[in-house]
């Protein structure tokens, strides 16, 4: 049997962000799991944004915890950088979104207002504005806009990111700080002993003192064998790819952004269908079709890629950090804001492993919401 | 650069970025204009670097031409046709209006 001091289940954005806190913070021998190929990885599908944007409606500290994470996300992306020796093309100049239509700006304007007051109440802010069509169409003085757009919001401080360069940084960081990743093992079971933790892969048996289950979807069969129901539930997105572009749209909108290599990415659908990752004509053409709505150059370009992927969802859409009933050495990471929160994992979420002390400002991200 | 190791009979004439050039028949474009000694077919939106085209089998984009008036096909992908005319796509452009 190989021992560790911590273990971290799942080496997606969540698990090798929190991963990469924990060799910063010189915690030991840890041990990243990422599960073999083949199975569906949703931090590889991600769109890339780095927002707080209509995060918190329901729950007000999910708002300030994403705000914040926007705060963290120049100085985490350097540091990163630095360790790794890889750019992640974080671009942080705030994100936006077009309004199609006097309905939906309509209820655009509430939803902001209604978050503004929430951030005010509480001493916070939400620092979004709705802008004219005029407006918006300054923001990205290249790019003409379509008729069918009312106006729009900016969203100060946002930006994006290359969700599969930060992903490759954190493990390389990881790695290259003693931590020790270990691709193609399936954890099959997790047996709490009197002392510490036992692991139990497809391959052979490790153990522990602390552990981390951050493995999505996987964790609800782990965590259900526990008698924890964690009450997640899949929700499918789609997206597009075009081929490249000379740079033309500044900021990210939550359907439309462009990467730093040129490529223009369209969608965001959000579909009830069960774990199937198949993309479906029908939701690709609607997808297509909004993009072209708010940039009509888009149809011009070629649709080189599609890819769905499943988002790992709570109940209430805020992510889930816990420890389980009877056991305070195990630990529970889910959620759907992985690539925006990464900055969040890595420097608060990994302390409070390794102290045990939960920060105040997750305190309401626990399981104990679920079970009413 | 490159040359035929099976010598065809048959050849084809397309309009390669205005001039005639005599090339295999039944190959691809991205294969035929290859064959014609250019290197590069296209540049980078982005950097402006020039490219060429590297997968040959529909995955990587590299070989994007125009072919017929239309920009970036994927030549790799289509056969090389009697009277084609192929533009390699050496300039930066490309706009959001």
């Amino acid at each position: 049997m190989k021992n560790a001091d911590i273990i971290v289940i799942g080496g997606g954005a969540t698990g090798a962000a929190t991963g990469l806190g924990l060799v910063r913070n010189n915690t030991g021998k840890v041990l990243l799991f990422d599960e073999k190929p083949g199975i569906h990885r949703v931090s590889r599908a991600n769109f890339g944004l780095t927002t707080y944007m209509c995060k918190g409606l329901n729950d007000t500290a999910y708002a300030d915890w994403s705000l914040r994470a926007t705060h963290e996300w120049a100085g985490f992306a350097k540091q990163l950088e630095e360790e790794s020796g890889i750019c992640v093309d974080l671009s942080l100049n705030g994100g936006g979104e077009a309004f199609l239509g006097e309905e939906e700006m309509e209820i655009r304007i509430q939803q902001t207002r209604a978050l503004k007051e929430m951030a005010k109440a509480r001493g916070s802010e939400y620092p979004v504005s709705i802008l004219d069509k005029y407006e918006f169409s300054q923001l990205m003085p290249k790019m003409k806009i379509g008729e069918q757009v009312v106006g729009g919001m900016f969203v100060q401080g946002a930006g994006h990111v290359n969700p599969l360069f930060l992903l490759r940084a954190m493990r390389k960081a990881f790695i290259d700080r003693g931590g020790e990743f270990i691709p193609g093992e399936s954890v099959m079971e997790i047996c709490p002993r009197q002392f510490g933790i036992v692991i139990k892969t497809n391959k052979r048996e490790y153990s522990c003192k602390k552990l981390v289950v951050a493995a999505g979807h996987g964790s609800t069969r782990l965590m259900g064998a526990l008698g924890v129901n964690l009450h997640l539930y899949p929700q499918r997105g789609q997206l597009l790819v075009t081929n490249r572009m000379p740079p033309l749209l500044p900021i990210p909108l939550l359907t439309v952004r462009q990467t730093a290599e040129g490529t223009f990415m369209i969608g965001v659908s959000n579909e009830s269908a069960g774990h199937d990752v198949r993309v479906t004509v029908a939701v690709l053409k609607d997808q297509a079709k909004k993009g072209i709505a708010v940039f009509p150059m888009l149809a011009r370009l070629k649709w080189v890629r599609s890819w769905a992927a499943v988002r790992v969802m709570t109940p209430d859409g805020s992510p889930l950090y816990d420890t389980i009933p009877g056991h305070d050495n195990i630990f529970v990471l889910a959620g759907h804001s992985a690539i925006s929160l990464a900055p969040m994992h890595a420097l608060y979420i990994a302390p409070w492993i390794i102290s045990g002390i939960k920060p105040k400002e997750i305190k309401g991200f626990g399981l104990g919401r679920f079970n009413v | 650069m490159f040359s035929s190791y099976e010598k065809k009979e048959k050849t084809v004439t397309i309009i390669l970025d205005g001039r005639s050039e005599n090339v295999p028949e039944g190959v691809s474009v991205a294969a035929a204009v290859l064959s014609t000694g250019e290197k590069h077919i296209r540049v980078s939106p982005v950097t402006g670097e020039p490219r060429s085209p590297f997968c040959m089998m529909g995955v990587c984009y590299e070989c994007l031409m125009k072919i017929d008036g239309e920009k970036d096909r994927q030549s790799c992908q289509v056969e090389v046709k009697e009277g084609m005319k192929i533009d390699r796509q050496m300039e930066v452009n490309g706009d959001g209006k």
